[in-house]
């Protein structure tokens, strides 16, 4: 018998079944111990919020600022209300569609089923970020409408129905679209807000159906478009982890 | 996305069936591979639960890049000498051995005793190849991970264990088949 033949006979001999009783408690202990160094290590919300900040590419608020610079520039130029309400209807569609590359990144990337195995799931991840982007461009936006009926003594009114509004419809396609349990890429959002704008044109400057609108009809229309966006970021936080190839919860481990 | 890595983060995200599935997954070899480092199955019993406790504790740091086996391999490997090195001074135990006469014919049992006490008096570096290559079914290069050594390293130590085993081994056969003349 050859060294070879000998060992395999000790292996067969000496093999080792596990205790089912064995594994149990390996189970149960590995849980425990496992839970406990979870406790010492567990972020803050503040943490995990500075956390999800660091991974955002900060070039994208840059730009809306930038946005924003531009159309102060356009309002004190004091052009034609018919360009002025032009710009300020594009600018509103451009500054929503600047944070599409960053909020979606995940999607363009593919990156999504990575981030629905990691430690914190696919909805705190989608809700810090919506939150950091929501702050952000709110403050954005308010520091702009001040300064602006400050400053260039532009009637709030107008920054409402010409900004706002369009600005909330835009929100809402580019939510409707890339959280859709359907898969839209980032272009179908885009060409829509793209046509979006361009029936939104088609409205502001048809002076029969602008002057007829009176200001509460538009302040209503902006209502609903911000309680359509409100249900769109709760369905996207709803159902982040159907985006996924398949849901999460049926994954099968081997 | 292999098995292990969605294990892994199923774990980490608290899922119990993933623990459970982990653990049956690689309780077996790793408690084997104790056993033949110790040759007691209590010992081996604790070592193997140390191992897998010492993995869960820092599994929030742990990123898999597909080698779990080796790392808790490389674990166990670590617990082993850690427990040679504080049982150096407690005699040897056999019950396992005990056990196999029991169960095993005569002559089986002897050649346990042979190829056991041949692992044992093998230097623990040699030891660790031939048992992670022999009994565990490791490939070298796993072995040279397992280790942390290069694959050069684990093909010498592999080529002086066999043949210090043969040798030995080849010692004891010679000594047994003298014994059996002068019986007769």
């Amino acid at each position: 018998m050859n060294l070879k033949e000998q060992l395999t006979i000790y292996k067969k001999m000496t093999q080792l079944e596990p205790r089912e009783a064995e594994i149990h408690k390996i189970v149960s202990r590995s849980e425990e111990i496992f839970f406990q160094a979870e406790l010492k290590e567990q972020l803050s919300y503040h943490e995990f919020l500075w956390a999800q900040l660091r991974v955002i590419q900060k070039r994208w608020w840059l730009l809306q600022f930038l946005l924003l610079l531009v159309l102060w520039a356009v309002l004190a130029e004091g052009y034609e209300a018919q360009y002025v309400q032009r710009g300020m209807g594009i600018m509103a569609s451009l500054f929503v569609i600047l944070i599409i590359p960053e909020l979606w990144k995940n999607r363009s990337n593919q990156s999504m089923e990575i981030e629905a195995v990691s430690y914190y799931s696919l909805r705190q991840v989608y809700a810090a970020r919506m939150l950091l982007f929501g702050v952000t461009d709110i403050v954005l936006v308010a520091v702009f409408c001040q300064a602006v009926s400050v400053g260039l003594h532009v009637e709030l009114t107008e920054l409402v129905v010409q900004f706002l509004l369009p600005l909330s419809v835009t929100s809402c396609i580019c939510f409707g679209t890339l959280c859709s349990k359907r898969y839209f890429s980032e272009a179908s959002a885009i060409a829509l807000c793209v046509v979006w704008s361009a029936v939104w044109m088609c409205i502001i400057l048809n002076e029969n159906v602008y002057e007829k609108v009176a200001f509460p009809v538009w302040l209503g229309l902006l209502g609903l478009a911000s309680a359509c966006l409100a249900a769109m970021v709760y369905r996207t936080l709803k159902y982040c982890n159907n985006y996924v190839e398949a849901s999460f919860d049926r994954m099968e481990v081997g | 996305m292999n098995a292990d890595f969605l294990m892994i983060q199923r774990m980490k995200q608290g899922d119990e069936a993933s623990f459970d599935a982990f653990v049956r997954k690689y309780y077996g070899e790793i408690l084997n591979y104790c056993h033949y480092r110790c040759f007691d199955r209590n010992y081996a019993e604790d070592l193997a639960q140390e191992t897998f406790l010492h993995f869960f504790a820092k599994l929030s740091d742990y990123h898999d890049r597909g080698k779990t086996k080796n790392y808790l391999y490389t674990i166990a490997g670590n617990l082993c000498r850690d427990f040679y090195r504080k049982k150096k001074d407690i005699p040897a135990e056999h019950e396992d051995l005990e056990q196999s006469a029991v169960s095993a014919p005569m002559d089986r049992v002897l050649d346990q005793i042979v190829v056991e006490e041949a692992i044992k008096s093998l230097p623990p570096e040699f030891a660790e190849v031939i048992i992670l290559y022999y009994f565990q079914d490791l490939k070298m290069r796993e072995i040279a991970d397992v280790l942390q050594v290069k694959l050069s390293l684990v093909k010498y130590r592999l080529k002086r264990a066999k043949k210090i085993l043969e040798q030995r081994m080849g010692e004891e056969d010679a000594y047994e088949s003298q014994r059996a003349t002068y019986d007769l």
